[in-house]
C-alpha cells in the first residue's frame, strides 16, 4: 500500500474506489486521507470529474451494443442438439427434469432461448396433466390449444398474478376456487400462449402486447387475497374468485 | 445437495436478461453469449448451494465459458454486421442516423475488442453493477488493484472511442 499524505494526491484507483463509493476497510486509513484531500485539491477534483465523465461516456457507449433478441429460428437451431440422443438420454436423469419442472412453463411464443432449453424435454413429457380440469365457463371457453399449465402450491394467505404487457382487447383472468390443495393456471389460447414463471407467492405471465390468450387461474381456499399486476399496474386486489379484463387500467 | 430448483427459477429470472447482456458485450457475438448463459445455469444446477454469491458466480462462469470460447472461435464483432436482427433496442428514426449509429457501435466494439480479458471483464462488471470485490474475484486480482485497473480502462477506452470518433 502507497504511504500518502494530505499533501499528495491519491492515485487514480483511490478516485475511482471514491466515485464507486468502494471504501473497504483494509484501506480505511488511505481512504480516509484521500477524502480529505480531494476537497481541498483542484488537480484531484478534476481528475475525478474526468473519471466520471469517463465513466459516463462507457456508460453512453456500451448501451449502444446490441443485444439480439434471439428470433424462433434461431431458437430452434439452438435447440437442435438436444434432439440427439446423448442429450435426449440426459435429460432422462430424474433430477435434471425436476429442476427443468420447476424453472418455468412456457407456450410456444417463449422469447429465451435458456427458459425454451430448460423446458423442452419437460415440455414434452410432463405439461398435459400437470393441472386439474379447468371448469367449463364463459367466455374463458375458448379452445384449449396449445395450452400452457402449471401447478404449485401456494406459499401463503396472498397470491399475485402479473402480467408483463397490456395484452390485446377483450382477454380475461378468471380466478376460481378449488378444493384442491395446488394453485393451477392455465393459459386458454387457440393460437399460441405466453410462458408461465412460478415465484414464490407469484405467478408471472411473460406475455406480449400482442399476446391472445386468456388466463384461468384455480385458488386454494388458502388463499384470500388474489392481486393482479398488469405492465406494473394493480387492477385487481381483493378476494377470489374474479374476473379482470387485462386490457384495462385502473 | 444442489442448489434447489425454486432457488434456481429465482435466480433465472432475475439474472438471466442481464447475464446474457453482459455475455453479449463481452463476447460481441449472441451465439457465444446465449451459450455461455446457458452453460451457467446448468453448471448452477450442479454445483452446491453457495448463499448469496450467485449473481457474481454466474457471470464469472459466463464469462470464463465466453474467454474460453473467443480463444477458439473468431467470430467477434459479427454483431456489427448483422443488420436486420430484432434488437431490444429502438430503430433508429433513419437511414443515415442508422449508419451513424453502426458506425459508433463499430468504433464502441473495436475500442473494447483492444482491451485485454481481464480490463474488458472488469469494465462491464463495473457497468452492470458489480462491486469491486467481486470483480477482482472474477479476473483474480486483488480489491485494491480493481480501481487502478478500472480507471486505467476507462482512460484508454475514451481516448480510443474519441479518437476514433474524430477521425470519421
Amino acid at each position: 500500500m502507497s504511504i500518502m499524505t494530505t499533501d499528495s494526491h491519491p492515485d487514480d484507483g483511490v478516485l475511482l474506489a471514491l466515485i464507486d463509493a468502494e471504501v473497504d476497510d483494509e484501506r480505511r486509513a488511505e481512504f480516509d486521507v484521500a477524502i480529505a484531500h480531494v476537497p481541498e485539491c483542484d488537480v484531484c477534483r478534476m481528475r475525478m470529474s474526468a473519471l466520471e465523465a469517463e465513466s459516463d461516456h462507457l456508460r453512453e457507449a456500451v448501451a449502444m451494443i446490441p443485444v439480439p433478441m434471439i428470433a424462433d429460428a434461431e431458437l430452434r437451431r439452438r435447440l437442435s442438439p438436444f434432439k440427439e440422443p446423448a442429450a435426449v438420454s440426459r435429460w432422462r436423469r430424474p433430477w435434471w427434469r425436476a429442476a427443468a419442472a420447476i424453472i418455468v412453463l412456457a407456450g410456444a411464443a417463449a422469447a429465451s432461448p435458456v427458459r425454451h432449453w430448460l423446458l423442452r424435454p419437460f415440455e414434452q413429457t410432463h405439461l398435459a396433466p400437470a393441472i386439474a380440469p379447468a371448469p367449463a365457463a364463459q367466455p374463458m371457453s375458448a379452445a384449449v390449444d396449445r395450452s400452457a399449465s402449471v401447478s404449485f402450491a401456494p406459499s401463503g394467505a396472498e397470491f399475485t398474478v402479473q402480467f408483463d404487457s397490456v395484452p390485446a382487447g377483450g382477454r380475461l383472468l378468471r380466478a376460481e376456487r378449488t378444493s384442491a390443495a395446488t394453485i393451477s393456471a392455465r393459459a386458454l389460447s387457440g393460437a399460441s400462449a405466453d410462458p408461465l414463471v412460478v415465484l414464490p407467492g407469484v405467478l408471472r405471465v411473460r406475455n406480449a402486447s400482442e399476446s391472445r390468450a386468456n388466463y384461468m387461474i384455480l385458488l386454494p381456499r388458502a388463499v384470500l387475497r388474489l392481486r393482479v399486476i398488469i405492465a406494473g399496474d394493480t387492477v385487481y386486489d381483493g378476494a377470489p374468485p374474479a374476473t379482470v379484463r387485462l386490457d384495462r387500467r385502473r | 445437495m444442489t442448489v434447489k430448483p425454486d432457488r434456481i427459477s429465482q435466480l433465472f429470472t432475475i439474472h438471466h436478461d442481464a447475464l446474457f447482456r453482459y455475455l453479449v458485450r463481452l463476447s460481441g457475438d449472441a451465439d457465444i453469449a446465449a451459450d455461455a448463459a446457458q452453460e451457467a445455469f446448468v453448471k448452477l444446477l450442479q454445483r452446491e448451494p453457495m448463499g448469496s454469491g450467485e449473481r457474481a458466480w454466474l457471470f464469472t462462469v459466463g464469462t470464463n465459458h465466453v474467454l474460453e470460447a473467443k480463444r477458439t472461435s473468431a467470430r467477434r464483432l459479427r454483431l456489427l454486421t448483422g443488420r436486420g436482427e430484432r434488437t431490444m433496442g429502438d430503430a433508429p428514426p433513419d437511414a443515415h442516423a442508422s449508419v451513424e449509429a453502426d458506425e459508433r457501435r463499430r468504433v464502441v466494439m473495436a475500442a473494447l475488442d483492444g482491451l485485454s480479458d481481464k480490463e474488458r471483464v472488469a469494465i462491464l462488471m463495473r457497468e452492470e453493477g458489480f462491486s469491486h470485490r467481486e470483480i477482482a474475484g472474477a479476473v483474480g486480482t486483488t480489491t485494491g488493484s480493481v480501481g487502478t485497473l478500472l480507471a486505467r480502462t476507462l482512460d484508454r477506452l475514451t481516448r480510443e472511442t474519441t479518437l476514433d470518433r474524430d477521425a470519421l
